[in-house]
Order: C-alpha cells, then structure tokens, then sequence
C-alpha cells in the first residue's frame, strides 16, 4: 500500500461548482510529487484538504494505511510550506521554528538545540535571534522550510514555496530544496505552476486539470510523451500545431495511422531537435516537410532555424516553427544551404526525425 | 489622496475644522477656566482635602478599569464570532450591538430600570418562574449595575474595533499555526491575540475614555455613592456653584482625555494598516469546528447578544405594557394626543421633528469639518499628527457641565439661539467622523490623483472623481453616525436647547419630570420610537460596502 | 510628486474655502436666530426673555393675554433646574441671559440676593399676596407661588397590608415601615434637599441620629424624583415600584388624577403632612439687573402676580397661587391639602450650610 493514498477526494465551495472532483493520487515512501497545473485548478486546495484546512466533500484519504479524514488538521503530523512563507511576525526566527515543537510539548531545554540544528539545516547558523522583518525572500523562505520541518513531520506539503522569489534565486533554492529533502528521506507533495521548477523536484509530475490528474510520471516521461496538446501546452512545449484539415492521403503510412488514432482535429508536435542533418534511412523513420526558411541565429550551443512550412499536408503555412541545429553536429555545407535559401528566399526540403513528432488529442 | 507629509498643508486643512473647535470648544472652556478663578465667592465654602480629590480620582479610575476590563472580555468573543461570519448575521449583531451606544443615558436608565428595576422584567420572570411573591434582585443603585451599564454602552466599541483588526489578520497565519499542531485554544492565545493586541489596546483605551467621562449612567443607575469625576463636577457646578472645584475637576479631566487619547492614537498609527478597499467582501471561511461546535458559538453569541440586547427589549415590552395586564399601544397613540394647552411646551412630533431637523444640520456641518480633519491628520508629519489627533478628539472628554456653562460666557448672542444645539451636536459627533473617514483616506493611493491629473483633470475635478467616489461609502456612514449621534445626544442638548425647541431625549426627560402615568407612558413610547429609529439607521449602516467601522 | 503637491495645496484651499463658508453660514444662522429675538425693528412686538427652571408652565390662552396687551413676544430660556438656572443667571450677571428670571426658590433666596442679581420692584400687585411669603424685604424677589414637599403614601398598599400609615417622622425608623420609602439626594434633586431641610429645622442638631435611623431602615436613596417616584413609588410606576412612601409634594396626588389614563377621580396616593415632614418652597420671580426693557419686565411681574395667572399656576406647574384671593380647582381643594405647620429653615442659614448638611447626609447615607 501507497504512504500517501487519495481515492476519489472531492471538493466544491460552491455546489455545482467543483474544484476537485474524484481525485486519485498515490505516494510512495520518500517520494518527493510535483503537482503542476494552472492557477484555479485545485492543486492548493488539495493541499489544504490534506492538511485539514479544508474538508473534502467526498472520498477516501489515507496516509500510512490509516483514514485521516476525520483527524483534525493538528494532530496529523502533515507539515505545510505556504506560499509567501507567512512566518509569524510577532516572533523571531528561533521562535517560529519552534512554535511546533511546542505544540508538540518538547522540553524547554531541547527546543534550542532542535532549533539551531534546523538553522544549520537550512544553512542560515545563528538566525534565531532575528525578527522576521529583517529577513530577505531567500531567507523567509528558509525559515519557512525549517518550520515546517521541525517537528518531524510525516509528511511534507509544499505550496508554491518559490514563487514569490526571483528567477535566479528560485534556481539556486530548488536544488537545495530537493538536497533537502532527500537527505531526510522526507515524502512530499510540491505545488508550483513552473514546469521547469517541477522537472528539477520531482520523482514524479502529477499533472492536474479542472480537479483532476490529467497525467502523472517521472518528468523524462511527461517531457517524452505529455499524452495531450493542452499538457504539451502546460509543459511550455514548442511548435504545437493544431492540424486543420489534413490532406491524410499525401502522408507516410504510419503518420496515416497516428491520425486514425486521434481523428483529424489533432496537433502536432515538433521536437525542436527533429530536425535530421543526416541522410535518412527510409520514409519510416523521416518525412521531407518542404519549408520557407525565415532565419537562422546562432544560439552558441546550437542554431535557432525558424522555418514557414509549405504545403506539407500536416499544417498551415503561415506559422514559424522553431527549430534546433546542435552547433558541433552541422556541417559548414548545411549552414551553406540554410543561408542561401535565406538569401534566395527559395524554399528547401527539411527532414525531420518520425520519432521526435508526435500527434495529440486536444 | 494623501501626498508627502507637510506641516503647511496640514496647517491648511486644520484651519476649517480649528476654527470650528476655536468658537464652539476652546473659547467657552477658556472663558469658563478664566471666570471660575476670577469669579468671587466661586470657590468651595469646604476646602477640598487631599482626600476627597484622591478618592473622586480613584473611583472615576476604578470604575472605569473595571468596566473596560469587563467590556473587553464580553466583546473579544462576539468580536471574534462577528470576524466569523459575514452578511446578514454580521450586519445585524453591529448593528444591534450599536443601538445603545447612540442611546442618551436618560433612555438607557429607564430601559434598565425596566429590566432589572422592582418588578422590572427579570424580576417578573424570577417570580413567575420560581413562583415568588417578592422581587428576588435588587440590582438597582449597585456598582455592578454601572459596571454592566458601561458594558452596554461600549461593548459595540470594542467588538467594531476589535473585528476590524481581526478581519484584516492574514488568516494563513492560523492555518500555519494550526498545520503545526496548535488546536483553536492554542492558536487564540499565541497567534491571533498577540496580533490584536494594538487593536484590543486601543478599543480598551476608548472604552476606559468613555467610561472615565461616565456621567448620565453612572448618576442614573449608581447615585452619588458612585462618584465619578464628571458626577462631581456636576454636584459642585449645579448644586454648590463651586465653579473653581469644578473647573479644577475639569481641567483634570482634559489632560486625562488628552494623555489616553494620545496614547490612543499612538498605538492606531503603530498597528493600523492603511485599509485596502474593497477586501471585506471575502466570503465566510470554515473555522475548522464541527457542525455542533459552530452550532453552539452560534448560540452562546446570539445569547450574549441577546442579553445585551435585553434592557432595549425591556424597554420596548414595557412601552406596550404600561399600566395594562395586556398588550396597548395607548401610549404611542397618545402622542397625538395634544389637550393641554401650554405655552412653549412643543408636541411630541415637533420634538421629532426637531431631532430629525438638528441630526441633519450636524451631519451636514460635521462630515465636511471632519472630512478637513481627515485630511489635516493624514497629510500632517508623524509629530504634528500625534498632537493634531488627540487635540481634535478633546471634545469627547470633556465635562457637558463645564462647557454649558462656558457657552453663556463665550457665546454672546448665540448662546440663546436653537442653533447652537446642532453645533454642539456636531462638536461631539467630529471626533467620530473624523475615526471613520480617517482609515479611507489613509488607504487611498496616492497615484490615482497622480494618474488622474496626468490625464489632464483639474484638481477639483480630480476631487470630484476620484477621492470623491471613493470615499463616498465612509462620508456616508459618517453621515449617518453623525445623524445618530445627534439623535440621541441629551448632555449636552439640556444646557443649550431652548424649551419650545425640544429634541425627543430632552421630551423624555420632561415627561419624566412630572408625575402620572400618561408622562411615564410618553417617556417610554418616545424612547422605544428613538430606540427603533436608531436600530433602522445602524442596521443600513452597516450594509454600506467597504467602509471602516471601527471608530 | 510636485504637480501633486500643487493640487494639494489647490484641492485644500477648495475645500478649506468651502468650510468656511459653511462655517460663515452657519454662524450667520445663528446669529440672525439669536438677533431675531434680541433686537427687532419697532413695527414687531417687544421681546422679553423669561428664564427659568425646566419645570416652568403656562396655559397659551393665559400668556397670550399678556402679549396682545402689551404688544410682546415673552420667550423662555429654561436653564435646568432651580439652583442651575440660578447658577448660570449669576455667571451671565455681565451680559444677562434674560430681561425676568422666574423660579428662584427659598432655599436659593440667599445666594441670589447676596449675588445681587435682581433690581428692587414694589409692585403694586403685592397687596394680595399673603405675608409670609414675602422673606425679601427689598422687594428684589417677589413670591409668585409655594408648594410643599411632603410624603406621599400608597393608600390602597397600606389598605392591602393592613399597615397603619405612618403618623410621624419617627414612626419612619421602626421595623414596621422598614424598607418602605425612597427619598432623593439632596445634592442632585430639589425636593430631596427640602426634605432634608425639613428634618433639619424639625430635629435640629439631632438630624443625623433621624437619618442613621432611616438608613438602618433601608431607606432608598435616588438621584433624582423622577426615578423615585416612576420606579420606585408603587403608585407612580404603574403598580411595578416596590416603595409605598416617596418624598415628593403636596400636589402629586391631584397630578395622579389629572395625568391618570383610566379615568380615576380619586387619587392612589395621599399626603401624610407629617409633622417635620413638609417644607414649603416658595418661588420668586425677579426683574434682571442691566435689563433694557425695565417697564416692559415690570408690567409682566405684575401679570404673573395678578389673578389671572396665579389661577392658572396650580393645574401647570402643581404649586399654590401666592395670591390670597386666587380660586383654586377642585382637584387641590379636595386632595392637595396645605399642611398646618410646615418646617421653616432661614434662607441664610440654608445659603451658610447647605454644602456642609449635604456632605453630611452624604457622608450618613453613602458612605
């Protein structure tokens, strides 16, 4: 049996009006969940119902094999992580990590060592004296992680943690968050709505939609085969094109397949990196899209190729797509070809690999 | 619009509203002051002692401590539950809670002489419930009493103020809280109440203020056994024409209004955010208690409303009852009833209308005079603003003795005219106004002018529309406050109205002068008419969006 | 921020401009309200200023006659009561408040005299009135009326218990009468303080020991009459009181007739005329030093000591005529009648020692 067990959790503040509707979800052990999704949802109000905050309309929860839909929110030992931290103002940084500890009735004299080994923790040594007004984002939201980790919770949920701080710190903190968590072997379900910050946490992304997981695994899978365009969408992916009317007859057979499987009003996505600069074997493994090439910039790593595609059956002409050549792998006559297309404003044929286009349903 | 804090500009605002205070305030108080020292054979036959000036003092502060501290524990939980829930249920407890702050003291001694009086309404329903033959509670004329009477008064200052702050409370700071082990109790005690703290502190200032300038409550229900500082400045003004004890009494009395108002404003500045309009609308948000659990509050809360609410409901039952074993509306029927002919003595409905016609003229005079207020205290620099406050909610604790008598020094020809009652209705109700404007202009954005006048508005366009609307909702219930204020003031009504214009508080005080039940009968018909006129106008009141309450 | 600043500054002019104006009009207001009555051109009726106590009544038709005769507008200032209403006379002595102040009483004489407030008026009207009502030998106050504190008792309550009403002040004391009668402060209520002046002369210096006495009896003590008489007094409140015996006056009982809804004719309370139990106030009028309108204030003197008003004193203000030969009602002669001999207190004497009595009812009875 899962750590964390979720069958058919449901949630509505107005009737009619669902946010979470049969919700399933499973965590193993240790496992650290990205729930990813757009804001409106429900993915916060999944945590809150799992803290307690909420109760859920319906369904069965279960954490270590054990129903704890009727424990009330402070004796569940689930730890939250809030968006925008709300630490306590009225008290200090030592004070608020230890606010739980004394909750949970640790002696007077141990709270200040399980404070200080919190702060080394999170690498913020000799804190606890500070008030909550001098802190920086960075460090509110370490705190805010210290708090939530001290009384040993069994269970950590994580709110959009990040998503009050800039880029560059959001990097940096991801990783330690992630080192983190995985020093203490600690199980959580994060929220956040940035795919990118998701592929850096997650053992497993749990993609929801309208109150319902729409698809979940490990990122490499969702980023390999996000299952549906709206999900490819979610997930940033590029050169997602809807395929109005496709001339089905003018394509390979196995591309004649694919559209049998998802009926005509399907997309289409490319991989930037479909494009193949070595001859290909056969029509099974390529096809040739005739394309209008607009530019080419170089990108350092790789080349930037933005194409108008022709009559390729597949999809409309006006719209670029973007396309990656690894700067290593081209060779000086391709750059050659591209540049004089450019130049000539004469189209060209590109081939691009059957295994990095996919079609999907809506 | 509030801009960099100047003294200039603040100066300029305050010149309006300073004026105002210079002729109906600071001139009769300082004529007063100055004639009572000069004035031969002023002074007390009895040399005051060490004693007596100790014992008045302490008492007023006894009292007034004890009443805010009980005041503070009735209306921390009703605040708490009225943070709770929102529309209807919030609207009516405020409202109803609200009712007998605006009550004159002579209406609030009769409803609570109909309540816990000899046969009063709990002693009838002692006596039948326990089938005695005596009343079993003699509460009248005990310190109790008082205490209880001051929690009527004020609970509503208390539960506005204290609701206020809770609604503006980060509620995640309880769900963190709660999410680290803290059950309600817990949360209350460690996270909520630390946090309310400037709110309950400056709610219990205002209280003990207003407890401390007792006067009609604690002369009608205590009796002189129950002296406060306002009682004796009347007994030595009235009674002994000792004006320079008095006047002494007074001016103590000034500088304690100005040191708590002082502290007051001090800890609002400290701990109030500028409101952010428009948040109020949030809906209700589960409190994480059972059904049963919440099902109980409910009830306790609607109890102590209840109970609250009783000598009001006395006083109404009794209008209906008066001198029959079943329910008459003979009284209320018998205010149109005019077969004596008197001279002067006005009719029960001209004394409506005057109530009604002096609540609009202080409305109309105080709002704009506190609206400049507003702005002089907003745009003035911390230091002007600490002194600026306090000075222009003096009025509040002032003795109405002191300054009737210092309006027939310093009004020349004014101080027989019937305008003068609108002005000093206006005088008390501008420290009010100027509470309930102040957080709105605090909140406005200062680049919607900015933005507005970028566009190529004049600045009185600019006023017009953008300040304007947006302060609409707090000048309205300010308006309606100042109304009410007005309706019910009686101190100070009694040392400036002139008899052929009485107002309904000062009809009710002349029909209790003079014995026989249709005079008993008036006096409560109009009190439950002021009673329900108030209800009405605190109920649509408090449907007004996005204003502050919390005066 | 500067262009900000500059509407500001433009907005507070506006708006400070705009209270001023309201502040302006307001004034204005009040000023042709207050100068409508103090000067008005010769073609209007003449304006006098009546002060008086709050509890001052006149029939319409009564002060109509006065105002048509001599082309006047009499208006009233009620300045609170008897010894309020003097205070606020003696604070205003610069700059009178009123051309007549009507309702200084006996126990008040003293101070007004001393505070010389009054201009000295023989006026030939006084022939009628009854000599020992004239205690200002100057003629600066002259009586207009008198009434009497007295006890008042519920008959019919008495009746019930088969209690004996009480037939003397010291019968009051025993544990028959105990817990049965609510008095008022003398610091804060008129007849309270002429009950105890009442006790005083009665007892003299043995005054204390009497009221000691009342309080070991469960005396109550209220602020004010009306809180004595309408929530205590059984017969006031409507049968809801729990005191059968008040201190109030000698004309209630007609006043429970008059004022009665049910249409009784004989009234549920009577008097008790103990002897020591009653004092007499009498109330003066007096014509206001620095007055510009000296004759008019005469003529009206004259008219409140003439029989037309003196007739019209007792059913509007419950007092008696001082007029000798004033017709009483019906209702006076037959339940208000005059105690024999009620208790006489020097008004200096009163002046001298009312703060000194009052501290020490205070100190017996409430501390």
């Amino acid at each position: 049996m899962a750590f964390l067990s979720l069958r058919g959790v449901a949630k509505a503040f107005v009737p009619d009006l669902p946010v979470l509707q049969g919700f399933d979800l499973d965590v193993q052990a240790g496992e650290i969940v990205c729930l990813l999704g757009a804001s409106g949802c429900g993915k916060t109000t999944l945590l809150r119902v799992l803290a307690g905050l909420e109760r859920a309309d319906a369904g069965d929860m279960r954490l270590e094999g054990r129903e704890i839909q009727g424990l009330a929110s402070h004796r569940r030992r689930i730890g939250f992580m809030f968006q925008d931290h709300v630490l306590f103002p009225h008290m200090n940084v030592g004070d608020n990590i230890a606010y739980g500890l004394r909750r949970q009735g640790w002696s007077r004299a141990s709270i200040p060592d399980r404070v200080a080994e919190l702060l080394d923790l999170v690498r913020m040594p000799g804190y606890a004296a500070r008030g909550i007004q001098e802190l920086s984002g960075g460090e509110s939201q370490r705190v805010a992680l210290a708090r939530s980790l001290a009384p040993n919770p069994r269970f950590l949920l994580l709110d959009e943690p990040l998503a009050s701080l800039d880029r560059k710190l959001r990097e940096d903190l991801v990783q330690e968050v992630k080192d983190l968590l995985q020093g203490l072997s600690m199980t959580a379900l994060y929220v956040t709505h940035d795919q990118e910050e998701a592929y850096a946490i997650a053992d497993r992304i749990a993609l929801l939609h309208d109150g319902c997981i729409i698809r979940q695994g490990p990122p490499q899978d969702l980023y390999q085969d996000p299952g549906t365009a709206y999900a490819a969408r979610f997930l940033r992916m590029v050169n997602l094109f809807p395929c109005a009317g496709p001339a089905v007859d003018k394509l390979p057979s196995w591309l004649q397949r694919e559209f049998e499987r998802t009926g005509p009003a399907a997309y289409i996505l490319i991989r930037p990196d479909a494009l193949v600069t070595q001859p290909w074997q056969s029509s099974q493994d390529a096809i040739a899209v005739p394309v209008q090439v607009r530019d080419l910039t170089f990108r350092g790593r790789y080349y930037e190729l933005r194409v108008n595609a022709l009559d390729s059956g597949v999809r409309p002409q006006t719209w670029p797509m973007v396309l990656d050549l690894v700067a290593a792998e081209t060779s000086a006559r391709l750059l050659e070809e591209l540049t004089a297309s450019i130049a000539e404003a004469e189209p060209l044929s590109l081939h691009l690999a059957r295994a990095r286009m996919q079609l999907l349903v809506a | 619009m509030p801009s960099m804090p100047s003294a200039r500009a603040a100066l300029l605002w305050a010149a309006a509203p300073a004026a105002f205070l210079a002729v109906f305030y600071f001139r009769p108080l300082f004529r007063i002051v100055w004639t009572s020292f000069a004035l031969e054979g002023s002074g007390a036959s009895l040399d005051p002692t060490l004693g007596y000036w100790s014992r008045i003092l302490g008492f007023t502060i006894w009292q007034a401590a004890a009443s805010t501290a009980v005041t503070v524990a009735v209306g921390v939980p009703l605040a708490w539950w009225v943070h709770q829930v929102r529309g209807f249920r919030k609207r009516w407890a405020l409202g109803l809670l609200t009712v007998p702050f605006v009550m004159p003291a002579i209406v609030v001694g009769v409803a609570f002489t109909a309540l816990v009086g000899p046969h009063g309404l709990l002693n009838q329903i002692l006596m039948y419930l326990l089938s005695l033959d005596q009343p079993p509670l003699d509460l009248l004329h005990s310190f109790p009493l008082v205490i209880v009477a001051h929690l009527f008064y004020n609970v509503s200052v208390v539960v506005r103020i204290v609701a206020g702050f809770w609604d503006l409370l980060d509620r995640r700071l309880g769900d963190a809280a709660r999410v680290l082990g803290a059950g309600s109790w817990v949360r209350l005690w460690t996270i909520d109440l630390p946090l309310l703290l400037p709110g309950l502190l400056s709610a219990a200032l205002l209280v003990f203020l207003f407890c401390f300038s007792s006067f009609g409550v604690a002369l009608i229900l205590g009796g002189l056994e129950f002296t406060t500082l306002e009682v004796e400045i009347y007994r030595q003004a009235a009674s002994f024409f000792n004006l320079r004890t008095a006047t002494i009494l007074s001016l103590l009395q000034v500088t304690a209004t100005f040191l708590v108002m002082y502290l007051h404003t001090h800890l609002q500045s400290k701990s109030s955010r500028p409101r952010v309009l428009g948040v109020e609308s949030e809906p209700a948000r589960p409190s994480g208690l059972s059904r049963t659990a919440t099902l109980c509050l409910n009830s306790v809360v609607g109890g102590m409303v209840l109970v609250l609410l009783l000598p009001l409901i006395a006083l109404a039952l009794r209008s209906v009852t008066l001198g029959e074993s079943l329910l008459t509306a003979q009284h209320f029927v018998g205010l149109f009833r005019q077969d004596r002919d008197v001279a002067f003595l006005a009719s029960p409905w001209a004394a409506l209308g005057n109530s009604l016609k002096y609540g609009l003229v202080a409305a109309a005079v105080s709002v704009p005079l506190g609206l400049c207020m507003t702005y002089a205290v907003s745009r003035a620099p911390r230091w002007l603003g600490r002194w600026l406050d306090p000075l222009f909610l003096l009025p509040l604790g002032t003795s109405t003795v002191t300054l009737g008598l210092g309006y027939i020094l310093a009004m020349g020809p004014l101080r027989t005219s019937p305008w003068l009652v609108p002005m000093a209705h206006s005088l008390i109700a501008l420290p009010f106004v100027l509470r309930i404007i102040l957080p709105t202009v605090r909140g406005l954005s200062p680049s919607l002018g900015e933005a507005s006048a970028v566009l190529g508005a004049s600045p009185l366009q600019t006023w017009q529309r953008v300040a304007l609307p947006l302060l609409a909702p707090a000048l309205t219930v300010a308006l309606v406050f100042a109304f009410l204020t007005s309706l019910g003031e009686f101190g100070a009504t009694m040392l400036v109205a002139r008899p052929q214009h009485p107002t309904i508080p000062l009809m009710i005080f002349r029909s209790l002068g003079q014995p026989g039940l249709v005079n008993l009968g008036q006096a409560l018909a109009l009190s439950t008419i002021l009673m329900a006129l108030s209800a009405g106008a605190m109920f649509l009141l408090d449907r007004i969006p996005g204003v502050a309450r919390d005066f | 921020m500067g262009a900000n600043a500059d509407m500001n500054v433009a907005l507070s002019r506006i708006v400070g401009l705009w209270s001023g104006v309201l502040l302006a009009m307001g004034l204005a207001a009040c000023v042709s309200g207050g100068g409508a009555m103090v000067a008005s051109p010769p073609a209007e009726p003449e304006v006098l200023i009546l002060a008086s106590h709050d509890s001052f009544n006149i029939s319409e038709q009564v002060l109509a006659e006065f105002e048509t005769a001599h082309h006047a507008e009499v208006q009233y200032l009620a300045l609170g009561d008897a010894g309020a209403a003097l205070n606020k006379m003696l604070l205003s002595k610069e700059d009178p408040l009123a051309d007549v102040m009507f309702g200084v009483d006996n126990s008040f004489l003293s101070r007004a005299l001393e505070g010389d407030l009054f201009v000295a008026y023989a006026s030939p009207q006084l022939e009628g009135i009854a000599n020992d009502l004239r205690l200002d030998a100057s003629n600066r106050l002259l009586p207009v009326d008198f009434g009497f504190v007295n006890l008042n008792a519920d008959r019919a309550w008495f009746e019930e218990q088969g209690l004996p009403l009480p037939t003397s002040l010291e019968e009051l004391a025993q544990p028959a009468y105990r817990g049965l009668l609510v008095v008022q402060n003398p610091a804060t209520s008129s007849p309270g303080l002429s009950f105890l002046l009442a006790t005083i002369g009665h007892f003299g210096d043995d005054w204390p020991d009497f009221w000691t006495d009342l309080r070991l009896n469960d005396v109550l003590v209220t602020s004010g009459w009306s809180e004595a008489y309408f929530t205590h007094f059984t017969v006031g409140s409507g049968g809801t009181g729990d005191r059968p015996l008040v201190v109030s006056y000698s004309t209630s009982p007609p006043a429970d007739v008059l004022f009665a809804e049910d249409g009784r004719e004989i009234p549920a309370s009577v008097n008790l005329n103990l002897k020591g139990g009653t004092f007499r106030q009498i109330e003066f009028v007096g014509i206001v030093q620095g007055t510009e309108r000296l004759a008019l204030a005469q003529a009206f003197v004259d008219f409140m000591l003439g029989s037309t008003f003196q007739e019209d004193i007792p059913l509007n203000m419950f007092v008696y005529p001082a007029l000798t030969a004033a017709a009483l009602p019906d209702l006076f002669v037959q339940f208000a009648d005059i105690p024999s001999d009620p208790v006489h207190v020097d008004p200096v004497d009163i002046e001298q020692n009312r703060e000194l009595w009052i501290e020490q009812w205070t100190e017996i009875m409430l501390r």
